[in-house]
């Protein structure tokens, strides 16, 4: 057919007919026609009526024509099953609420991780940047900027190239305007916004001009900043801001799309690289050594990944100072930007994890929908028999109860999309804090998120009404007219097809359960992780450093001469136990590693040992056991011969398990006699930056040996540690004014949020996991009840022949045991095969563990077998005499 | 005894398209009466069919129409045809004649 036509009948849809009016008109035309002929007005108006033919026909054949039939037939039939699902509206509600939320939490994870995954930086060409990752012992870290410079221009596989870091901006005013908040910004290479291809969308962006050493100094504000600070003002261009006391000029505002180019880390400002050395205050730029840029680039045209890989790193390894093997350079794909170990582990990875278990939900609530249409089907064998005896065909039928399906679904999306974008909002606050990256981060519905919701919902209903719909029409026709369809023969394979859903629902469903026990037991296991000291009753206040003036000779005699007051005063505070000062405190932002030799032992590349500068009582302080030896103490002074505390691991490390007690270390390549400290003590291991990492090797130096500026001090407290915090943050302010003051709160509660997201994982997947037992067991009760219905008749007889209740229970729960433990077995098969997707989210799991899938599987059981006894029961409770005049 | 033939298969659109070409704007009684006229009696015209006929034209395009007020006074739908269907009607009558001729000529060689 043409276009044309097909079009005017589509319209026809939408557009009545008017041949009845048409017809009128031509018969009363044709009568008096007649009458004109001398015939009787009642006589004509039958004659008229008889020339025009079958007037019925004409109309069918007009109408059919008129529209598209297919769709004539399909508006019927949604008719039809409207009408249908209107009179069961429990089983209509049921079925659209758990489609619904099936549909819901697949469509919400599949936001959050089309936003951090799947789409493309707003920038030209984003399909050409590459990442280039360096790796030190697979750890991905990041370039230091001279060797930055030296790749950059010493190749010609991925070029241009641009470097970015981490600018520390402490304090931010306009000038002549009060102050701004910027939390954080990028130090970028000049051909930055030119190789991204962004332009700004007020003023200009910079370029390599500006990035050149005395250039003055310049930034480009993002757009949130733009917003949020200057009220999108125009005249923000031209302002001179002041960043750690120099002045900087605002050149540009970079457009609202472009969050930078690292994924969930939009910067509030860019700088050029050149003015490090200014608001740092040290220069990083001409260090080798300091590693703090990422970078990326364009691959030059027809250069692929593998071969930008294989031209950059041996090049990047001849580049570095130290030739040991441990360094690796890594080119990755810079489309989506750049994510961060952080948020890969933390968000991505259990993102990926739980659309898997979200996707699991829908198939068991796809196979209970399965079940209660095969019932559906069951008590319509009689209608549907009735008309295929009167000649409807198969596949007709089969479209009519699949319009049934698809109005299901159809039903069950549009109520999945609105909870899924209420699902979204608490993904992305519990995803980012920033409100201004919520309001641009995979909250819109677009063709991305609308095409997975198609293709979820047409395979969704795929799963639950094909089956059924074909089962349900295949029919022997001569026993479907029978009135009883329990005497039918369809009964058998259609049952078989509802156990199958049954089993595949409880492998599903026991595959959910298992990854909710690793989950949680997991976490139990990083609740209960010995960190090597007692986290209760110890607060630690974070005193943060400025960087810019924190590290110079003047300073540190700051700080020594603070040093003695602080530890008196703190200690001195009533309801304080014990308190001491660290340079890192525990799950502090900053640590510090240091080389180790012996005498005859050099440091080793893979050592890597910890150095934690400490104060006297310290040990006593935190509660590290002291295993060897002495701790530190007053008698410590900078003239005093010097000492060290080892940790166990790092005195098992380098002593071999000889007692190091009295022996002699440096901090040097190999061992410098005149720069040695002696070992005075052990102490147990310590896990300082968080629950996760195993213990390390670590070295405790008195600070007043090894003087450095402190920033953290802890405080052991048998009273309430919050009233406790406010007693503290007093002390130091009236100790000195100049000391920054951060962050006191009790270290059991920095633990907690250090677990929040593994919290979040367990709640989530331990939720589901109920979500998934509940409908696995009505779909089992389902199954089973039906199941006993048709044996009515069967049972009648059992119990004629004097089987007890009993019995009958027992061969019924037979069955329910059979389909447990095929559903078992295959979920187990499949649970181990799955294990990679939670691997990365595990801790601390032992093969002893397993214990916990058992206990998993046995509740299971326990649910499942109740859901399939109640049916069971009531064969049991059966009157025979009723069962059997049961036709 | 009835001589009259049945409408041949596929005729009607073209005696529909020739009877606007001819005589302008009609209603669906109008064609109906000028196909009857034309045959003299000699063709059964089941005067109903040729509504879903119209329709299917002006589907293709072939005719347009619009209400309009019969002579008795009715709402009645009047059909004209339309450029391509002129067209068409060009296409159709030439294809027609051939068909004509060939089957002519097919029964000349026969006797």
């Amino acid at each position: 057919m043409r276009l044309r036509v097909w079009a005017m009948r589509l319209r026809g849809l939408f557009t009545k007919p008017h041949l009845d009016e048409e017809i009128d008109t031509h018969i009363s035309l044709l009568a008096a026609d007649f009458e004109r002929r001398g015939m009787e007005p009642a006589e004509a108006h039958r004659q008229a009526r008889r020339q025009i033919g079958g007037v019925t026909q004409v109309t069918e054949t007009y109408r059919d024509q008129y529209r598209l039939p297919l769709f004539d037939t399909l508006a019927n039939d949604f008719r039809y099953a409207w009408r249908q699902l209107r009179r069961s509206p429990i089983f209509a509600s049921a079925a659209v609420l758990t489609l619904g939320l099936g549909i819901g939490a697949n469509t919400a994870v599949f936001r959050g991780l089309d936003a951090l995954l799947l789409r493309s930086l707003p920038v030209r060409h984003a399909d050409e940047l590459v990442q280039l990752r360096p790796l030190d012992l697979d750890k991905p870290g990041t370039f230091s900027y001279p060797v930055f410079r030296d790749i950059a221009t010493s190749q010609q596989v991925v070029a241009p190239m641009f470097a970015a870091g981490d600018a520390w901006i402490q304090a931010a005013a306009v000038q002549g305007g009060g102050n701004i908040r910027l939390e954080h910004s990028r130090l970028v290479s000049g051909g930055y916004f030119r190789i991204l291809g962004v332009d700004a969308v007020l003023g200009r962006t910079f370029s390599e001009e500006d990035d050149r050493p005395g250039a003055p100094g310049v930034a480009v504000l993002s757009f949130k900043i733009w917003q949020r600070e200057f009220g999108l003002a125009r005249d923000v261009v031209g302002k001179v801001l002041v960043l750690n006391s120099k002045p900087v000029t605002v050149i540009g505002v970079a457009p609202r799309s472009f969050l930078g180019e690292r994924i969930l880390l939009t910067p509030d400002a860019w700088i050029p690289m050149s003015m490090q050395p200014q608001l740092g205050g040290v220069n990083w730029l001409g260090e080798r050594g300091f590693n703090f840029v990422d970078v990326m680039g364009r691959r030059r045209p027809g250069v692929s990944i593998q071969r930008a890989q294989a031209v950059l790193d041996p090049q990047y390894r001849r580049l570095l100072e130290r030739e040991s093997g441990r360094d690796r350079l890594l080119v990755v794909s810079g489309r989506h930007g750049i994510t961060l170990p952080e948020i890969q582990s933390t968000l991505i990875d259990p993102l990926r994890a739980l659309m898997w278990m979200v996707a699991a939900v829908l198939a068991i609530a796809c196979c209970n929908l399965a079940n209660l249409l095969l019932a559906r089907g069951a008590a319509r064998t009689h209608e549907i028999g009735v008309r295929l005896a009167l000649g409807a065909g198969r596949s007709r039928l089969v479209r009519q109860l699949l319009s049934e399906s698809l109005l299901l679904s159809g039903l069950g999306t549009l109520l999945g999309v609105a909870l899924a974008e209420w699902a979204t909002r608490l993904l992305v606050a519990y995803a980012t804090d920033d409100e201004f990256s919520r309001g641009n981060f995979g909250t819109w519905l677009d063709w991305h998120v609308l095409g997975f919701v198609g293709v979820v919902s047409v395979a969704a209903t795929c799963l639950f009404g094909v089956a059924p719909a074909l089962a349900g029409t295949r029919l022997d026709i001569r026993s479907a007219l029978q009135t009883n369809w329990r005497t039918q023969s369809q009964g058998r394979p259609r049952q078989l097809l509802g156990k199958a859903f049954v089993i595949v629902q409880v492998a599903l469903c026991l595959m959910l359960l298992a990854g909710a026990a690793l989950l949680g037991r997991s976490l139990w296991n990083l609740q209960r992780q010995d960190l090597g000291y007692r986290p209760e009753g110890l607060i630690i206040a974070d005193l943060p450093l400025d960087m810019t003036r924190d590290f110079g000779p003047e300073r540190n005699k700051f700080f020594t001469g603070l040093r003695q007051p602080l530890f008196g005063k703190i200690n001195a505070i009533p309801g304080v136990r014990s308190a001491a000062l660290s340079d890192g405190g525990p799950f502090g932002h900053m640590s510090y590693s240091t080389e180790l030799s012996l005498p005859g032992r050099p440091s080793r590349p893979s050592d890597h040992t910890r150095e934690i500068r400490v104060s006297p009582r310290y040990f006593e302080t935190m509660r590290i056991d002291l295993l060897a030896g002495r701790g530190i103490l007053e008698s410590d002074r900078e003239k005093t011969p010097k000492v060290v505390v080892l940790s166990q691991t790092a005195a098992r490390t380098f002593f071999n398990g000889a007692d190091p007690i009295g022996h002699y270390i440096s901090f040097e390549l190999t061992f410098d006699q005149h720069k040695a400290w002696q070992v005075v003590g052990v102490a147990h291991d310590v896990r300082i930056e968080s629950p996760r990492e195993n213990f390390a090797a670590a070295v405790f130096v008195p600070i007043e040996q090894q003087s450095s500026p402190f920033h953290s001090v802890v405080v052991r407290t048998d009273r309430d540690p919050t009233a406790m915090a406010g007693t503290v943050r007093a002390a130091l302010a009236e100790l000195n004014r100049d000391l920054a003051v951060g962050d006191i709160r009790p270290v059991s509660e920095i633990l907690d949020d250090q677990l929040a997201g593994e919290q979040t994982m367990a709640a989530l997947a331990a939720g589901l996991g109920v979500l998934a037992l509940v409908m696995a067991s009505v779909g089992l009760y389902g199954v089973i009840s039906y199941a006993v219905a048709g044996r009515t008749q069967e049972m009648g007889i059992r119990l004629a022949l004097g089987a007890s209740g009993g019995q009958l229970t027992g061969l019924v729960m037979r069955e329910v045991g059979l389909l447990l433990a095929a559903g078992i077995v295959v979920g187990a098969g499949a649970s181990a095969a799955c294990t990679q997707v939670v691997r990365s989210m595990l801790f601390g799991i032992t093969p002893r563990d397993a214990g916990w899938l058992v206990l998993a599987g046995l509740l299971l059981i326990l649910v499942a077998s109740t859901a399939g006894y109640l049916p069971a029961r009531r064969a049991a409770s059966l009157d025979p005499l009723e069962a059997l005049r049961q036709e | 005894m009835d001589n009259r033939s049945e409408v041949p298969y596929g005729t009607l659109d073209l005696m529909v398209l020739k009877t606007l070409d001819a005589l302008g704007t009609l209603h669906g009684y109008g064609i109906a009466r000028r196909i009857e006229q034309v045959a003299e009696g000699s063709m059964e015209l089941n005067q109903g069919t040729i509504y879903p006929a119209l329709l299917r034209l002006e589907q293709r395009g072939w005719i347009a129409s619009e209400w309009g007020i019969s002579e008795n006074n009715r709402r009645a739908r009047f059909y004209s045809i339309t450029r391509t269907g002129r067209k068409q009607l060009a296409a159709e009558a030439e294809n027609w004649s051939r068909t004509v001729a060939m089957v002519n000529r097919l029964l000349e060689g026969e006797s």
